[in-house]
């Protein structure tokens, strides 16, 4: 059990290595699907249902990432090419593209932690990506300081798995209890809100990401 | 390392805005007609206080203005025209929805033919309903459920006989398959079967069941189903369309909540809806199916041929 937990953690590093776009991200969504199989321990620690009804929402939650991936893989493609430039910012911010990783690595682990579906942790990543570019771009041209504060980009991991999880999740934890897993920083629930109004207004409140299911 | 504001300018809406008087409690607040101060445009305000009791911003406002913004350029869905952030009195943040005005709603024009034999129109009734079908439609095909449709929720513009769907803060995007819900608070006139009786994987068949009884009560001006309670609703149902069994809804009997019920036969629709024609009692008939993969789809709806003689060319 220890054994699978540490490769789970050595594969996450491994991936995420170099910055890399939402596909490979994907990809290691996909390790962590294998984990979660394996950890049922693990996973009735989070769960109040019994275990005929944990593994029918273990096969639930299986057919529907198969079938998410399958149909989502041209769109991560098209999406991957007009990332173009989110990669490029993230190689000339080499301080960025570190916390980013430690961002998204976080976002994974509550993900798991909580059982939220791969769609959740899609959409937080999106939510992310999006909002650092726009805000780093805000300040770039402003020149300003904030660029390299790396508790914004986990601020800012926090509050976009927080919408994300409200969006697609029946159940969201409350703030303080989205950040029992191990981070650098501990937010308090209004300034995690103020970070979620903050989001969703930059993101013009388009938190539906597109795929061809819906266009 | 509390810091979060960064060059975003707020536009307060208490200074955009100048409020009119209060029309109506929303899903999670108040809502005011007001008029816009730099264009003297008549429009909703819908506040939405932050409680502190709650983490953030409430998931039906996100997923309400998020499926809105999705929306807003369908004729029948209501539009949102901006969304601002605002402090209330006690200095609390408030997020205001700003929506385009309608004067009444279905609920209310419903209520106004209140004389004994007073009836809606025929062609009004069909007029709505096809307004009513062709906004479902555009909601279910962009992956959006209403889940809570009901006169209420349908907004009306009297002069012109418009029609826009509202309030969707209980809506749902969703992928296929359907994930597993909440059995959350739903109107329950408006419910359908499958819902009540425990079911958790919805689908878009839920809002027709709910447009199938909205056509009903167009039609005689009451609730078709006005049950009181989850079983009193089930009652309802089932003594007017029949006790639903294995040979007419496959899979009912392994739902959650069934349990052994009296047993009904089915009547006919006419004598619940006296007064629809042929055409109407069919269309309704197949917006009622218990089995929901049978009901009707929205768009099938629209093409029904009660709808034939109907002018659709500004609807």
């Amino acid at each position: 059990m220890p054994l699978h937990h540490h490769l789970f953690l050595e594969e996450t590093k491994m991936a995420h290595r170099y910055p890399k776009p939402l596909l490979d991200t994907l990809y290691c969504l996909e390790d962590h699907i294998h984990w979660e199989e394996e950890e049922q321990v693990d996973y009735n620690e989070y769960s109040n249902t019994t275990t005929t009804n944990t593994n029918s929402s273990n096969v639930v939650l299986l057919e529907h990432d198969l079938f998410w991936d399958h149909e989502e893989l041209p769109s991560l493609l098209a999406k991957e090419h007009q990332n173009q430039l989110s990669n490029t910012l993230l190689q000339n911010n080499l301080v960025l593209a570190s916390s980013r990783e430690e961002a998204v690595e976080w976002i994974l682990k509550v993900n798991a932690r909580y059982s939220f579906s791969t769609l959740t942790a899609v959409l937080a990543v999106n939510y992310l990506d999006r909002f650092l570019f726009s805000f780093r771009f805000q300040n770039d041209n402003n020149d300003n300081n904030n660029n390299n504060n790396p508790w914004l980009t986990q601020l800012s991991a926090v509050a976009c798995l927080s919408l994300a999880a409200k969006f697609e999740e029946t159940h969201v934890p409350l703030f303080i209890d989205l950040q029992l897993e191990e981070s650098k920083y501990l937010f308090e629930a209004k300034t995690v809100k103020r970070m979620e109004i903050l989001v969703l207004s930059t993101l013009g409140w388009k938190m539906i990401l597109v795929t061809p299911l819906h266009s | 390392m509390e810091k979060t504001g960064a060059g975003v300018v707020v536009l307060s809406a208490k200074e955009a805005f100048e409020k009119l008087e209060k029309v109506g409690e929303g899903t999670y607040g108040k809502v005011y007609r007001a008029r816009e101060k730099a264009t003297g445009k008549i429009v909703a305000l819908k506040k939405t206080r932050l409680h502190e009791d709650q983490d953030g911003v409430p998931p039906t406002t996100l997923r309400e203005v998020s499926i809105l913004r999705m929306l807003s350029r369908d004729p029948h869905v209501v539009s949102l025209m901006d969304v601002k952030q605002g402090q209330n009195k006690e200095g609390k943040t408030v997020l205001y929805l700003v929506f385009e005005y309608m004067d009444t709603d279905l609920k209310k024009f419903i209520r106004s033919f209140d004389q004994p034999g007073q009836n809606i129109p025929p062609e009004t009734i069909k007029s709505l309903m096809y307004q009513l079908c062709k906004g479902i439609a555009f909601c279910h095909g962009h992956g959006i459920l209403h889940r809570d449709l009901k006169p209420h929720n349908l907004l009306m513009d009297r002069k012109t006989m418009m029609l826009k769907i509202a309030d969707l803060g209980l809506a749902r995007a969703f992928t296929v398959p359907i994930k597993k819900y909440t059995h959350e608070i739903l109107t329950l006139w408006y419910r359908a079967p499958e819902v009540l009786l425990g079911a958790t994987h919805y689908s878009m068949a839920v809002d027709i069941w709910s447009v199938g009884c909205i056509f009903a009560e167009l039609v005689t001006r009451r609730a078709l189903f006005p049950g009181d309670s989850e079983l009193q609703q089930l009652l309802h149902i089932f003594r007017l369309l029949g006790t639903p069994n294995e040979e007419v809804w496959p899979g009912v009997s392994k739902l959650k909540d069934w349990h052994e019920y009296p047993q009904w036969n089915s009547q006919s629709l006419s004598t619940a809806v006296p007064g629809l024609e042929e055409l109407g009692l069919d269309l309704l008939s197949q917006m009622l199916e218990y089995e929901p993969s049978k009901r009707i789809s929205a768009k099938k709806a629209m093409e029904h041929a009660y709808f034939d003689d109907l002018d659709k060319r500004n609807l």
